[in-house]
C-alpha cells in the first residue's frame, strides 16, 4: 500500500476477524486503486488488510480516499427478494446486511447504509408507515450515492402525514413538491399521497384524478403505488354521490346512461378490467370493488 | 470479451494440434494450415468487423485445403483432417455463413468421426456438434440446433470445454423459437441460476428472456411469463445504467405484448425500462464510485469501466437532448392501454404528464400528445383544461392536421358539458372568421351548431334563430343535422311562433322518423303537441302525446308529456282526467327528482282544485288543493319558478280553510323574494292577487300602510316598491269610481286626494335614475294604460330612452307615442306620429309593427292628415301583411279618410264593408253603419229598376243592422258607450222611417 500514506502499520500476531468479516473493496486515490479487505472504518480512518489471509492491518486516512465496495452476496440476495417483490423477506435480509456491514457505515457508498435505505423502502412498500419512522430515526443517509434515494427519504414526511391522517398537512406537503423535478417513482408517490389528502378533505373528484396520475407517473413501475392508487380509485368511486345514484338507478327505467354518474361507473368498470389485465400484479380485488364490473 | 477469449483458446488449441501433427509433413496442407492460422490470429486481433477480411482469408486457405485433400484425407490423414473442417466452419460462423458452417461442422463430425484403432484423432469431433448447433441456430433450424446441442451435451468428452452460460442461453433460445416454452424456461433458468458460476453475462440473460417473451407473446401464454417473472424478476432487473442498453429490447417486446393484448406482460416489460433520468443518475453514481479509476472492475456479473460508463452517459445525454426518451414511449403506451380499456382519466393523466414534463421532445410527438390531451380533457369535461391546452395547441401547431379537431373539441367539450355561456363567448368570436375563411369546414359546422344550441339552451331564442336557420342550410349533411333541425324547430316553439314551429317540426318528424337515428324524436313530438295545444288542435296534440307514451317508455320528458296532457284535458273540461295526468306527472317527476316538473304539476293541481268558485264538492277540492299546496311549499317552494303562481292559486283554498293570513304571508314572502329578481315572472300578478285577497279582510288604508313598508322588500327593491305603489293607485282609482257611482262624493274626493299623494310619493320616493329600464317602462305602461293620468308616465319612458341599455327602447317609444297620440296638441301628435313611424319601420316584431301602424293611422286621423291616413290604412289592411287585431278600427278610420277627402263612393264602400264584416263589434260597426246610412241619405239617388233609392236603402240597411244586433241592448256584458253608439243607429233608422221618402218596413213583410 505504498500508494497511500500509511498512518499505522501493525503486525498483529492474531486477528479476531475471520476472512468472512472482511469487506472487499478498492481504495482509490488519484485514479489509482488497490484491492483491499476492510476490517473497519470511521470518518477519518480505514483499517484494512492487503489480503484475506494476512494478519497485518493497515490504517489509512479516509480523507480524500474513494472506496469502491464490491456488492456483498447477502445484499445481492436481499435485492433479489426485493426485486421479486418479496418485501417481507427482503426487509429481514436488508436488516442483516445493514448490521453486518455497519463497521463501514460512515463511508460513502457502503452497503450497510444502502441496505438501511432499502429496509425503509420495504417498510414503505409493505405500507408499514410506522416502521418507516422507527427505521428512519436511526438512519444516517449521507453515505447514500444516488440522488433518487436521498430524495425518497425526504418523502418520509408525507408518509408521516398519511400515518397521522393529517390531510391538510399532507396536502400542503404535496403542494411543496409540486413544482420540483423529481423521478417518476417519486411523482407516482406524490400523486398517490395527494390523492389520499384530497380524499380525506372530501375533494373526491380531484382525488380520482390524482390517483390516476399515480397510476401512470412512472408508467406502472411502482407496482405497490399503482395497486394502492387503483384500490383508492375504487374507494373514491364508491363514495361519489353521482356514482351512488347511478348504481341505484342501474337497470331501472330511470337509468340515464349519459349521466355523469353512469359515466363514472363505466370508468370504474374499465378499471376493474385494467386491474385484472395489468394493474393487480397478482393481487386479489376486493369483492365489493369487483361489483363495478357489472356496470 | 468472453467470445474473444474463447476464440483465443480455440486458436491456441488448433496451433497445438497442427504443430505436433504429421500433417506438417504433407507439403501443401501444412502451408494451408499455417496461413489459415496466421490469418485467424490476425482476425482475432482485429475483431469484427475489421477482422472480416482476415476471416475470409483464413476461410480461403481452409477451403482450398479441404477442396484439394478431402477426397483422400480419410486415407491420408485419418480423422485428424476433421480439424480443417472445424476450422473452416469456425471461419464461416464468424462471417455469418451459417449454411456453409453447418455443413463444415457436419463433415467434421460425421466424415471425420474418431474410430477405434485409428492412428489419428479428431479432437473437434464432439465440439463440432456444439458449433453445428450454433450454425443451425444461425439459419433458424431450431430443432436441428436443439438436437445438436443435446447430442453435444450427451457425447462431449472431458476436454470439450465450452461456455456454459452461452450454451444454455442458446439452448433456451432455440426451444423458445421452436415454441417449446417449458424446455426454454428450463434451460434459461439453468443459465440464470448459475450465472455467477458459468458465468452467464447479462447480455445472454436478456437474449434468453427476449426469446422467452417473444414465444410467450406469440402463444399468448401470459401465465408462464408472469410465473417466471415472479421467481426470476431480479435476474432481469439490473442497475439502471446496466438496463439502459436493453431498453429498446424491452420497449419492442412491450409493444408486441400490447398488440397481443397481454397487458400484464406489457406493464411488466415497461417497468424494466429505466427512465433516462434514472439511467443517467445511475451512470453518474457509477462513475463517481470509480473515482477516476481507469481499470475495469468486475463486481458480480456487472462490469464497471469508467470510460465505457462515461461514453454511455454522453450517448444517453445526447438522446435526451434529442428528446428520444424511453419514458415518453412508455407513457404514451400507458395512455393507450388506459384509454383502450375505457379509463380515459388514466389516459388523460398520462398525456397531461407528457405535456407537463416531456414537452421538449420531437415536434410531431408533442403535437400528438398535446392533441390527445385536448381530446381526453374534452371527454372528461375538463373544460378549462380543454380550452387552455387547445389554445396552446393552436398557438404551437398552426396548420396541424388536428387543428380543426382541436377547435371542435374545445367547443363541443364546452357545449356538451352545458357551459353555454363560455360556448357563446368562444364561438361568437370564431364564427365570423370561420364564415369568411373556412366556410364549409367541419369547424364552421360545429361552430354554428354550438352557437345555435347555446343560445337555445340559455333561453336566448331570438338570437338562436339566426344560427339555427343557417346551420341546416349551410351544412345539410352535418354530423349534427338532426340536432340542428330539431333546435331550429324547437326554437320557434320557444319564441311562441307556433305556426312556424309546427311546420318545421312536421318536416323534422317526417325527415327523421326513426328513433334509432333521432334521439330528439320524443322531444319533437312533445313540442309539436304543444304547438297543437296552443293552436287549439287538441285531438292532434293528444295523438302526438299518446305516441310518446306508447313508443317511448324511457323518454326523459314523459313527466312533461303528462302535464301537457293534463292541460289538454282541463281545457276540454275533463277535470278528472286532467287531475289524473297531473298526478302522474307529479309522481314520475318526483321519482326522477325532477323538481322543476314536480313543482309545475303541483301548481296545476293547486290551480285546478283550488279555483275560486262555489258549488258542490268545491270544499273537498279546496282540501285536496291544500294538500298539494302544502307539499309544494314543503318540497319545492324554495327553488321552484312556480312560487308566485302557486301562492296566488292557493289563496282561495287557504281562505276557505281559514288560513288566509298564512296564505297572504306566503304570498308576501314570494313577492319580497321575486322582487329581488329583475324581470321575474309573476311579480305584478302576485301583487294584484295579494291586494285583492288582503282587501277582503283589511281596509284600503291598512293596505296603504302595508305597501309603504312591505315586509321583506327593502329600499333597494325599487321595482317591487314601485309596483306596490301603483297597485295602491289602482285600488284608490277603483274606489273613486265606486264612490262616485254610489254618490258618495266625500269618499270619492278622499280617494282622489290619496291618489294625488300616491303619485306625488311615487315621484319623490323613486328617483328615476334608481329604477331599472324594465321597471321604468313597467311603471310607465301601468300609468298609461291603467290610470286616468297617462301623462304621468312620460318621465318614466323618457328616462328609459336616455339609458344605454336599449332593451326596452321600443316599448318606451311606443308608450310615449301612445300618450302623445292621445293629446289634442298638434306638437304632441306630430311627436307621436314620428315615433310610431320609426317603430313601424325599424321593429322586427310583427305584433309591434302591427300595433305601431294602427296607432299611426289613428294619430294621423287625429291630425286630419287624410292622405297619409289612406296610405297607411291601406298598408295596414293589405292581406299580405296579415294584420288582423286592429283591422276593424283601421277600416273605419279609412272610411273617415275617404269621407274627409270627398271620395264618397270609396267612403260608402269602406263603411259598408266595416259594418258588415265586423257587425258583432259594435264599437266599429255602429258608427260605420251610421255614417254609411248618412252618406247614402245625403247622396240621395233616386230608385231605378234594379235598385231602391239611396234614402230607402239607407233606411233598409239600418233596419237590418238593428234587427240583427237587437240583443245588444239587453246584453249586460256590452259596455254602455257601445250601447250608446247602437242607440244612435237605431234612432237614425227611426228618423228615416218617419221620412216620406221612405217606405217603412212592416214586421209582417219581414
Amino acid at each position: 500500500m505504498k500508494r497511500f500514506s500509511i498512518l499505522l502499520a501493525l503486525a498483529a500476531s492474531s486477528s479476531l476477524l475471520s476472512a468472512q468479516d472482511l469487506i472487499p473493496a478498492i481504495l482509490i486515490k488519484d485514479g489509482i486503486g488497490d484491492r483491499v479487505f476492510i476490517e473497519t472504518a470511521n470518518k477519518k480512518t480505514i483499517r484494512y488488510r492487503a489480503t484475506e489471509t494476512t494478519v497485518n492491518k493497515t490504517d489509512v486516512s479516509a480523507i480524500g480516499l474513494s472506496v469502491f465496495f464490491f456488492t456483498p452476496p447477502e445484499f445481492e440476495n436481499a435485492l433479489a427478494s426485493y426485486e421479486n417483490r418479496n418485501y417481507e423477506q427482503a426487509l429481514g435480509q436488508f436488516a442483516a446486511v445493514r448490521e453486518k456491514y455497519k463497521k463501514v457505515v460512515t463511508l460513502k457508498g457502503n452497503y450497510s447504509t444502502l441496505a438501511g435505505f432499502y429496509e425503509i423502502e420495504c417498510a414503505r412498500k409493505l405500507g408499514k408507515y410506522k416502521d418507516i419512522e422507527t427505521l428512519f430515526s436511526k438512519f444516517k443517509p449521507e453515505p447514500l450515492v444516488l440522488e433518487s434515494h436521498k430524495t425518497q427519504l425526504k418523502f418520509n414526511s408525507l408518509y408521516n402525514a398519511v400515518l397521522e391522517e393529517d390531510w391538510e398537512r399532507l396536502n400542503s406537503l404535496c403542494n411543496q413538491w409540486e413544482e420540483r423535478e423529481i423521478f417518476g417513482s417519486l411523482r407516482a408517490q406524490l400523486e398517490y399521497c395527494r390523492g389520499l389528502a384530497q380524499e380525506g378533505l372530501g375533494e373526491l373528484k380531484e382525488s380520482l384524478l390524482s390517483f390516476n396520475r399515480a397510476l401512470i407517473a412512472d408508467y406502472g413501475s411502482s407496482e405497490v403505488v399503482v395497486r394502492n392508487a387503483a384500490l383508492s380509485c375504487f374507494r373514491v368511486y364508491e363514495q361519489l354521490p353521482e356514482v351512488v345514484e347511478a348504481r341505484k338507478l342501474h337497470g331501472t327505467p330511470d337509468e340515464s346512461p349519459n349521466s355523469p354518474g353512469a359515466q363514472l361507473l363505466t370508468e370504474a368498470s374499465a378499471l376493474v378490467g385494467l386491474w385484472d389485465s395489468a394493474l393487480s400484479r397478482g393481487a386479489e380485488l376486493p369483492a365489493e370493488y369487483r361489483e363495478f364490473s357489472k356496470y | 470479451m468472453k467470445n474473444r477469449n474463447s476464440i483465443g483458446a480455440l486458436l491456441a488449441l488448433l496451433l497445438l494440434a497442427f504443430s505436433s501433427s504429421p500433417l506438417r509433413a504433407q507439403g501443401g496442407v501444412d502451408e494451408f494450415f499455417t496461413n489459415a492460422i496466421n490469418a485467424m490470429n490476425q482476425a482475432k486481433q482485429l475483431g469484427m468487423p475489421a477482422g472480416a477480411e482476415k476471416w475470409n482469408e483464413a476461410l480461403g486457405h481452409l477451403t482450398e485445403a479441404t477442396t484439394a485433400f478431402d477426397k483422400r484425407a480419410p486415407e491420408l490423414f485419418g480423422p485428424k483432417f476433421g480439424v480443417f473442417w472445424y476450422n473452416k466452419g469456425f471461419c464461416e460462423l464468424r462471417l455469418g455463413k451459417f449454411d456453409d458452417a453447418a455443413k463444415s461442422f457436419e463433415t467434421c463430425h460425421t466424415k471425420y468421426a474418431n474410430k477405434p484403432g485409428a492412428t489419428s484423432n479428431n479432437s473437434f469431433e464432439k465440439k463440432a456438434l456444439l458449433k453445428w448447433g450454433e450454425a443451425a441456430q444461425g439459419i433458424q433450424q431450431w430443432e436441428v440446433a436443439i438436437d445438436k446441442y443435446k447430442k453435444f451435451l450427451a457425447e462431449r468428452g472431458p476436454n470439450d470445454s465450452f461456455p456454459l452460460g452461452a450454451f444454455y442461453i442458446n439452448l433456451s433460445v432455440c426451444n423458445f423459437k421452436a415454441g417449446k416454452i417449458a424446455s426454454g424456461v428450463e434451460n434459461l433458468q439453468i443459465a440464470i441460476k448459475n450465472k455467477q458460476k458459468f458465468p452467464t453475462p447479462p447480455a445472454g440473460i436478456i437474449a434468453g428472456f427476449q426469446a422467452f417473451c417473444e414465444a410467450a407473446i406469440e402463444k399468448k401464454d401470459e401465465a408462464s411469463m408472469l410465473d417466471f417473472l415472479k421467481q426470476n424478476r431480479h435476474h432481469v432487473t439490473f442497475q439502471p445504467w446496466e438496463s439502459q442498453p436493453y431498453s429498446p429490447v424491452f420497449m419492442t417486446l412491450a409493444a408486441k405484448a400490447m398488440q397481443a393484448e397481454l397487458k400484464h406482460i406489457a406493464f411488466e416489460l415497461y417497468s424494466l425500462v429505466p427512465s433516462s433520468v434514472t439511467s443517467e443518475s445511475s451512470l453518474i453514481a457509477a462513475i463517481d464510485r470509480l473515482a477516476n479509476y481507469s481499470s475495469s472492475v468486475p463486481d458480480g456479473t456487472s462490469m464497471y469501466n469508467a470510460s465505457a460508463l462515461k461514453k454511455q452517459l454522453d450517448e444517453s445525454r445526447a438522446r435526451t437532448e434529442e428528446g428520444l426518451l424511453p419514458e415518453v414511449t412508455a407513457l404514451a403506451a400507458m395512455a393507450y392501454i388506459h384509454e383502450q380499456n375505457g379509463n380515459v382519466r388514466g389516459a388523460y393523466a398520462a398525456y397531461e404528464h407528457l405535456e407537463r414534463f416531456h414537452s421538449d421532445i420531437p415536434k410531431e410527438k408533442r403535437e400528438n400528445h398535446l392533441y390527445q390531451l385536448v381530446r381526453t380533457s374534452s371527454i372528461l369535461g375538463h373544460i378549462l383544461e380543454t380550452e387552455k391546452e387547445g389554445q396552446k395547441f393552436l398557438r404551437l401547431f398552426p396548420g396541424s392536421e388536428n387543428e380543426e379537431n382541436v377547435r371542435s373539441l374545445m367547443l363541443t367539450g364546452l357545449f356538451y358539458n352545458g357551459e353555454y355561456d363560455l360556448c357563446l363567448e368562444v364561438a361568437s368570436n370564431m364564427e365570423p372568421d370561420l364564415a369568411k375563411h373556412s366556410k364549409g369546414s367541419k369547424q364552421h359546422d360545429i361552430c354554428l351548431h354550438v352557437l345555435g344550441g347555446s343560445y337555445f339552451y340559455t333561453g336566448q331564442f331570438s338570437k338562436a334563430r339566426e344560427y339555427l336557420k343557417r346551420h341546416p342550410v349551410e351544412y345539410p349533411e352535418s354530423q349534427f343535422k338532426v340536432a340542428a333541425q330539431y333546435f331550429e324547430a324547437a326554437n320557434f316553439a320557444q319564441l311562441q311562433a307556433w305556426k312556424t314551429a309546427a311546420e318545421l317540426l312536421d318536416k323534422f318528424l317526417t325527415k327523421f322518423p326513426n328513433p334509432k337515428d333521432n334521439s330528439y324524436l320524443p322531444f319533437a313530438l312533445f313540442d309539436r303537441a304543444n304547438c297543437h295545444y296552443i293552436l287549439e288542435e287538441y285531438d292532434e296534440a293528444v295523438e302526438r302525446l299518446d305516441r310518446i307514451e306508447k313508443e317511448f317508455p324511457e323518454a326523459t320528458n314523459r313527466e312533461m308529456v303528462f302535464n301537457l296532457k293534463g292541460n289538454i284535458h282541463q281545457t276540454n273540461g275533463e277535470n278528472e282526467e286532467a287531475l289524473e295526468y297531473y298526478t302522474k306527472a307529479l309522481n314520475l317527476a318526483e321519482s326522477k327528482r325532477n323538481a322543476g316538473v314536480a313543482g309545475e304539476a303541483l301548481f296545476y293541481l293547486v290551480a285546478s282544485l283550488g279555483e275560486e268558485k262555489k258549488g258542490e264538492g268545491q270544499k273537498e277540492n279546496y282540501t285536496k288543493a291544500l294538500t298539494f299546496y302544502d307539499k309544494f311549499w314543503a318540497s319545492y317552494g324554495a327553488d321552484s319558478p312556480y312560487q308566485a303562481q302557486v301562492a296566488v292559486a292557493g289563496l282561495p283554498a287557504m281562505e276557505d280553510a281559514g288560513r288566509s293570513e298564512e296564505g297572504l304571508e306566503r304570498l308576501q314572502g314570494v313577492i319580497s323574494k321575486i322582487a329581488k329578481q329583475p324581470g321575474a315572472y309573476g311579480l305584478e300578478e302576485s301583487i294584484n292577487s295579494f291586494t285583492k285577497f288582503y282587501l277582503k279582510s283589511h281596509s284600503e288604508e291598512e293596505l296603504k300602510t302595508l305597501y309603504y313598508r312591505f315586509p321583506g322588500i327593502d329600499r333597494e327593491d325599487k321595482a317591487a316598491q314601485a309596483l306596490l305603489r301603483i297597485a295602491l293607485i289602482g285600488i284608490f282609482e277603483k274606489k273613486v269610481q265606486t264612490a262616485t257611482k254610489a254618490g258618495e262624493d266625500d269618499q270619492a274626493s278622499k280617494a282622489k286626494a290619496t291618489i294625488q299623494v300616491l303619485f306625488s310619493d311615487l315621484k319623490n320616493d323613486f328617483e328615476l335614475k334608481t329604477l331599472s329600464s324594465f321597471i321604468l317602462v313597467s311603471v310607465g305602461d301601468y300609468l298609461r294604460e291603467k290610470t286616468a293620468s297617462p301623462r304621468e308616465a312620460i318621465p318614466y319612458y323618457e328616462e328609459s330612452l336616455g339609458r344605454e341599455d336599449k332593451t326596452h327602447n321600443v316599448n318606451a317609444q311606443f308608450g310615449l307615442a301612445d300618450i302623445y297620440g292621445r293629446s289634442s296638441a298638434g306638437g304632441d301628435l306630430a311627436k307621436a306620429a314620428k315615433s310610431l313611424t320609426s317603430i313601424y319601420e325599424t321593429s322586427k316584431a310583427k305584433k309591434q309593427k302591427e300595433r305601431a301602424l294602427y296607432r299611426l293611422v289613428e294619430v294621423l286621423a287625429k291630425m286630419e292628415q287624410w292622405e297619409d291616413v289612406k296610405t297607411r290604412a291601406k298598408e295596414f289592411l293589405d292581406v299580405k301583411k296579415n294584420y288582423n287585431e286592429f283591422a276593424p278600427y283601421v277600416s273605419y278610420t279609412l272610411g273617415q279618410a275617404y269621407e274627409n277627402s270627398k271620395e264618397i263612393e270609396n267612403a260608402l264602400a269602406t263603411y259598408g264593408g266595416a259594418s258588415a264584416t265586423y257587425r258583432g263589434l259594435i264599437v266599429v260597426s255602429a258608427p260605420a253603419q251610421k255614417r254609411y246610412m248618412e252618406l247614402l241619405w245625403s247622396r240621395g239617388r233616386a230608385a231605378t229598376e234594379k235598385s231602391p233609392s239611396d234614402k230607402q236603402l239607407a233606411y233598409s240597411l239600418g233596419y237590418d243592422y238593428i234587427k240583427q244586433t237587437t240583443n245588444i241592448r239587453q246584453n249586460p256584458k256590452v259596455p254602455e258607450n257601445e250601447k250608446d253608439l247602437w242607440d244612435e243607429v237605431a234612432k237614425l233608422v227611426k228618423t228615416y222611417s218617419a221620412n216620406s221618402a221612405v217606405t217603412p218596413i212592416q214586421e209582417d213583410e219581414q
